[in-house]
């Protein structure tokens, strides 16, 4: 099992490495059409950033995709693996790729904070394998999860301003109060996720989806507007800070 | 070796199952028939831990407690399989998730399959065969089958069945199946299960109630006789009778004739629909 899902991950990173054309694409581009005098570690920097950026989204939202797309969920459902094993078998792999690919921004120092950005990326893996088996269009998801990943951004940035009495001397993203801030935001979203998810797998077979998503509805959506609540009554005091 | 117990299944408001009870003993053969629709597929599904049950248990022996899907093969009418994989990748899938060091591939030499062919390049009969195969590699102590004998030709449903039958009178094999068609496998059945609105309203073995449906072939109408179904004819008609009781063949006017599994299915299937 786990050789599948190494192989169906590592055919996913490809995909997602593709992107990498774009580099020597680019920088062709810019020497004969447009001149802008871009240099090859600029168009590196931005298009490696997408695909760091892109990777995880992906991976988590296609975690089931061969069972979908091979309507194969009957036969993986009909294997001695329990529920909890399928799950950790999928989702190994991915995490694995999503760790190299955050190892290697470091080399390249793709992000200013590796820490914040990187914890943000497997916030985004997560979220987006928990919402994986709640959607089958890989656009919803991609809407789904940018709907999400803006309530958690938001959100963090509100509890790391609280933390710091909204004095904007204070601010500082390297600092151990914002690590935790998007910690405590990741967990208040992930758990509620996590557990829809659990819950939705747990039980799931081939029934048709839309008599699955119960759990989704009673857990995620409350806590999806919760976060939005949360970041519209502080919004007021967010944007006088921001100068809005 | 499979007990099942106040079962209840919903399709969201369609109710399948409810508190449905079964007991199959170790080495049986049983065959699970019913008009389309009434739940057939469902039963095996949730056997096999495909889909859950909303209510009650389905207990496996002893014997099969310990991993108990290791030692059940599912076979479903859909034929769900990983089909962008290779023929090759399957196998090696299924015997690493197995845990198995050797594969018997003996049913899938008798076909045309290649080993790199892809799963989704074959036809239905060597879809079939192949899951065949992955099936009987794991030895399954009980064996579940949907509907899909007959996607497979004349020669290798032979093959098949006569290893099926091997392996259950070598291993006391315990299979289920659902079937339409019984020609084929009529001879390996121990027992026979009609299903009507998600309950069992026939559940006989085999040589009883081979006895106890007749058909009567009368050109009066039968009297005081549970009637199942009957055909008219201009001259004659056809009666299908079950129970018959062999203490009332003195009485009846008319010719009594033994039926095979088909006949005896679709008379109490005829009913159904009438």
């Amino acid at each position: 099992m786990l050789k599948k899902e190494f192989s169906d991950a590592f055919k996913t990173f490809m995909e997602c490495m593709i992107l990498l054309l774009g580099v020597p694409l680019g920088f062709v581009f810019d020497k004969l059409i447009i001149h802008y005098g871009w240099k090859l570690s600029e168009i590196f920097h931005f298009v490696f950033l997408a695909t760091i950026l892109i990777y995880p989204l992906v991976a988590g939202l296609t975690i089931f995709q061969s069972e979908r797309k091979d309507r194969a969920f009957e036969y993986l459902f009909s294997l001695p693996l329990s529920r909890f094993d399928i799950i950790m078998y999928k989702i190994a792999p991915r995490f694995m790729f999503l760790l190299l690919l955050i190892i290697v921004s470091t080399f390249f120092s793709i992000f200013d904070n590796i820490w914040i950005n990187g914890f943000n990326l497997i916030v985004v893996f997560f979220a987006s394998s928990f919402l994986s088996i709640s959607v089958n269009s890989f656009v919803i998801g991609v809407v789904g999860i940018s709907f999400i990943f803006s309530a958690y951004y938001q959100a963090s940035h509100t509890i790391h301003l609280i933390f710091i009495d909204w004095n904007p001397l204070k601010y500082n993203l390297f600092s151990t109060i914002a690590l935790l801030s998007y910690l405590i935001t990741a967990v208040l979203l992930l758990i509620p996720m996590g557990m829809a998810f659990w819950i939705t797998f747990k039980n799931f077979d081939v029934k048709p989806l839309k008599w699955l998503l119960k759990s989704y509805i009673y857990i995620v959506v409350p806590t999806v507007l919760a976060f939005y609540s949360f970041i519209f009554l502080f919004f007021k005091k967010f944007a006088e800070l921001s100068g809005l | 070796m499979l007990t099942i117990k106040d079962l209840s299944f919903n399709y969201g408001k369609l109710k399948v199952f409810k508190n449905f009870n079964l007991h199959v003993p170790e080495g049986q053969v049983c065959l699970i028939t019913g008009i389309n629709g009434v739940g057939k597929s469902t039963l095996l599904r949730l056997i096999a831990g495909v889909l859950q049950p909303a209510k009650g248990e389905i207990i496996l022996s002893e014997k099969m407690r310990e991993r108990s899907k290791c030692k059940l093969g599912f076979i479903s009418d859909i034929l769900s399989l990983y089909e962008s994989l290779t023929v090759a990748q399957l196998i090696d899938f299924h015997m690493s998730v197995y845990n198995l060091s050797h594969f018997d591939d003996s049913l899938i030499r008798h076909t045309k399959i290649g080993h790199k062919q892809k799963i989704k390049e074959l036809s239905t009969g060597q879809k079939t065969i192949l899951h065949l195969s992955l099936i009987l590699s794991i030895e399954p102590k009980l064996l579940l089958i949907d509907e899909i004998i007959h996607s497979i030709d004349a020669y290798l449903r032979r093959i098949f069945l006569e290893q099926l039958i091997r392996l259950q009178s070598e291993r006391m094999l315990t299979i289920v199946m659902v079937n339409l068609n019984f020609h084929d496998i009529e001879h390996m059945v121990d027992r026979v299960i009609l299903l009507k609105a998600g309950e069992i309203t026939v559940d006989e073995e085999i040589d009883e109630l081979k006895a106890k449906v007749k058909k009567i072939i009368s050109t009066t109408p039968l009297q005081a006789l549970p009637i199942l179904s009957q055909i008219d004819f201009s001259d004659h008609s056809e009666f299908f009778v079950y129970p018959f009781e062999e203490k009332q063949r003195e009485q009846i006017d008319g010719e009594i004739v033994d039926l095979n599994l088909t006949d005896i299915v679709s008379a109490f299937i005829r009913e159904e629909y009438a």
